[in-house]
Order: C-alpha cells, then sequence, then structure tokens
C-alpha cells in the first residue's frame, strides 16, 4: 500500500512536469524576433530648437496656427514651416521632442506627446521652446500601435514584452533572440 | 418687470465683471489651431481632448502651466482620430464613428454611434451631416473602400445616408459645403456636399499621394508622400497651387 502511494505521488509529478513542458513549450523557445532598448528618463524629457530646416524621414501630421504650419517627424519632433507668404512657404526649424506624433496649440502654449508623458511647451519665444508642465506616464502601454510606435516593434511577430517603469522608456528597437510571450499582429 | 430687469442688468454686469477678473483672461480669449483629420489631439476652449488608444482623455488648459487631466473614459478599442464641432467631438475607430458631448466640457458624455466593419476612419462634421472615410486593408480592417456620410441631427442614432465607393481615401477636409478626400495615389477628390446624401463630384487632382489636408481660411494644405502643398481656394472647386516643402 505505501509502495502503491509513492507510485501514485511520482505519477502525479511527472503528469505535472509533463504538462508544464507541454504548455510552456511553445512560448519559452526562443525565435527571432524584438527587442526594446531603454533610454534614460533624462535623456528623452529634453526638447531643442533647432534654427534650420532639417529633411523630413518619417512625415507625420500636419497642424496649422496663425503663420505656421507644423508636420510632426514621427518619433521626434516638429517641422516648423513659415506660411507666412504661402506662395513662398518654406521650411525654418524644427524643434525635437522624443517619441512626438500629436501636437494641439493655443495661445503661447504647444500640448504634445512626449513618449508616455505629456507636456506643455510655452513658444511665446520661438527660439526657445520652454517646458512648463509635464505629467508623466498618461500614454501607456494600451495606447495603439499606430499612434505610439515606440512600444511595440516596428513590424509584426514576436517580442520582448517590455518592462514599464518611472525612469526609463523604450527608446528603439533591435532584432533578437527572444520568448514567444508578446506578438505583434 | 422693471426690478427684473435691473436686477438681471447688476447679475449680468457682476458675472461679466468676475470673468474679467480672472487671472487667465489672456489664455481664456487665445485662439487654437487647426490639425488635420487624422489628429488624435483637439483643443475646445480651455480643453484638450485626447483619442487615446481606447480612452478620451480631457485636459484643463485654462491655466497653461497646470495642466491637468481632469477625465479619462474608455471608448472602445482602436480609436484613432478626434474632431470637435461646436459641442460634440466625433471620434474615429477601426469599428465606428462615436460622437460624444462636450456639453460639459470636463466630463464628455457618449451621445451615439455609428458601427460598421474593421477600418480606418477619419471624421468631419458640421450640424447635421458626418463624413467618415474607410479604408480597408490589411492593418485596419475589411471594410469598404469609400465615403461613409451620415446625417446626425438627431446625434443619438446617427444615420447613413450615403457610401461612396471610391479607392484609398484617408485624411478629409471640410470647408463649407466642399469636401476635400485625400486618396492616397489617387489622388484628391473634390466634392459638393451642399445636398449630402447625394455628393457631387467636381475634380480631382492627381500630381501627388495625399494622405491628410488641412482647410485653412483661403488655404488648403496638403500632407503628401513627398512633403506639403499649399492650394489656394478662393474658387473651392478649383485649387490653385502655391507652393511645395518638399521632404
Amino acid at each position: 500500500m505505501k509502495y502503491f502511494f509513492y507510485g501514485f505521488c511520482i505519477c502525479l509529478l511527472i503528469s505535472c512536469f509533463t504538462k508544464k513542458n507541454h504548455r510552456f513549450y511553445d512560448y519559452d523557445r526562443k525565435v527571432l524576433g524584438w527587442k526594446p532598448i531603454y533610454g534614460a528618463d533624462i535623456d528623452y524629457k529634453k526638447i531643442t530648437y533647432l534654427p534650420t530646416a532639417k529633411p523630413t524621414v518619417k512625415p507625420g501630421k500636419i497642424y496649422v496656427y496663425n503663420n505656421l504650419i507644423y508636420q510632426n517627424e514621427v518619433g521626434s519632433g516638429i517641422h516648423i514651416i513659415n506660411n507666412s507668404s504661402p506662395a513662398a512657404a518654406q521650411k525654418v526649424a524644427f524643434i525635437s521632442i522624443a517619441g512626438n506624433t500629436d501636437i494641439a496649440i493655443k495661445g503661447n502654449y504647444l500640448y504634445a506627446n512626449n513618449f508616455m508623458d505629456m507636456i506643455v511647451v510655452d513658444i511665446s519665444n520661438a527660439t526657445n521652446p520652454n517646458i512648463v508642465k509635464r505629467i508623466k506616464n498618461v500614454y501607456n502601454s494600451t495606447s495603439l500601435d499606430a499612434n505610439y510606435p515606440w512600444l511595440t516593434p516596428p513590424e509584426s511577430g514576436y517580442y520582448e514584452c517590455p518592462k514599464y517603469n518611472a525612469d526609463s522608456v523604450i527608446i528603439n528597437w533591435v532584432k533578437d533572440s527572444v520568448q514567444q510571450y508578446c506578438r505583434k499582429l | 418687470m422693471k426690478n427684473f430687469i435691473i436686477v438681471s442688468i447688476v447679475i449680468m454686469a457682476l458675472a461679466a465683471c468676475s470673468k474679467d477678473g480672472g487671472s487667465n483672461a489672456d489664455v481664456a480669449s487665445a485662439t487654437s489651431g487647426k490639425g488635420g483629420s487624422l489628429a488624435r489631439f483637439t483643443i475646445v476652449n480651455n480643453y484638450l481632448y485626447v483619442a487615446d488608444g481606447y480612452s478620451l482623455k480631457t485636459y484643463n488648459i485654462s491655466n497653461p502651466q497646470n495642466t491637468e487631466l481632469v477625465n479619462s473614459i474608455v471608448v472602445n478599442n482602436g480609436i484613432e482620430t478626434i474632431f470637435a464641432f461646436k459641442n460634440q467631438l466625433f471620434i474615429g475607430s477601426v469599428d465606428g464613428m462615436y460622437i460624444y458631448s462636450i456639453a460639459t466640457a470636463a466630463q464628455p458624455a457618449f451621445v451615439g454611434a455609428a458601427r460598421h466593419l474593421r477600418s480606418c476612419d477619419p471624421v468631419v462634421a458640421n450640424d447635421s451631416t458626418a463624413f467618415v472615410t474607410l479604408l480597408g486593408n490589411q492593418r485596419c480592417g475589411p471594410a469598404e473602400d469609400g465615403l461613409y456620410v451620415y446625417d446626425v441631427k438627431v446625434p443619438t442614432t446617427p444615420l447613413l445616408i450615403n457610401k461612396k465607393v471610391m479607392p484609398t481615401p484617408a485624411g478629409i477636409g471640410l470647408s463649407d459645403s466642399i469636401l476635400y478626400i485625400c486618396q492616397k495615389t489617387n489622388g484628391l477628390g473634390i466634392y459638393n456636399v451642399q445636398n449630402p446624401a447625394t455628393p457631387v463630384f467636381r475634380k480631382q487632382l492627381q500630381n501627388y499621394i495625399f494622405e491628410d489636408v488641412i482647410p485653412y481660411n483661403n488655404l488648403l494644405i496638403c500632407y503628401v508622400s513627398t512633403g506639403l502643398v499649399l492650394y489656394d481656394i478662393s474658387n473651392k472647386t478649383n485649387p490653385v497651387q502655391l507652393s511645395v516643402i518638399n521632404n
């Protein structure tokens, strides 16, 4: 009876292992996918003003306010186009805002997403934009890929599930061997 | 009656005083800019509304330096665009158009929705009509490409009054009764929507790959694949190219 009990226990343990292995096998097996690269909080918070035109590489959304037209450079900032003479409109400057896709302007203030944060930028001195308010982590992991492209990799496939913490953000993605837990469709 | 009028005048005068005395009178009176139909941010008076993935976020910006997130409500998965007209927000999502009332500005309230097959769908609207373009593709979903026109006179129940099939519609802009529809490689379609149930085709511009558009007074600002193109639309159905800003 005693041996029967031990035997039963061993069977139970084996069934446990095989079940576990079976359940996790596919997920644990590593495949080629995408791995996030994190950047320090302090770097992504900086905004800088470049007083010259910059080539547009990833054109994004457009916005107009009085004589200026703004076009987002997806994920990195805003091109400024002087439109005071529409027949000779031209790019004149660039404000770098890491992780930016959307803006809105009212009066002397520009509202923008800066990775997961919302920032308010005083633009009363056009050549010296100045962040006057930051609301942290309002755009989180549940936001749509299309708007916050750095939260998921640039292509479909498996990727290392991001870790979210207060002092770093995802700034890029690289190809790497990853487990199959997170997947972009 | 005379007393009532005097009391009313005194109350109105007091109300006006208290408004003027506000520390942010300059901010309150400042104007805001205008985004394209793909925008996720829109400012109405002292509030900024953000369509963020699945939620609608409301920021109080009456004191910009102390901007506050005052409300966040779940709309649905895959909301992508937001357009404000008077007291209503029109939100485009991958499975429908949602109308929210901002009569209480700090607390948008659901009014109505028009569901459709999965697709990408910017919205523009006026008092009576909402114009939605649906673009079906791998990322967005299987809906048939086209312009969908909804009667929103009763915003609780938007009514589909026209569906005009057209290839690859994307960003849209409305200037009075003229609708500009970016159609990517198929150009820019110009329609008269004076009678919204039967949009009348007027012209197709073909020289660029059109993504989004902002009609801004007499100027039509087009975001095209190679940069920006500005047109004079003093004659709304016959845009005259003014300048090109290359990427």
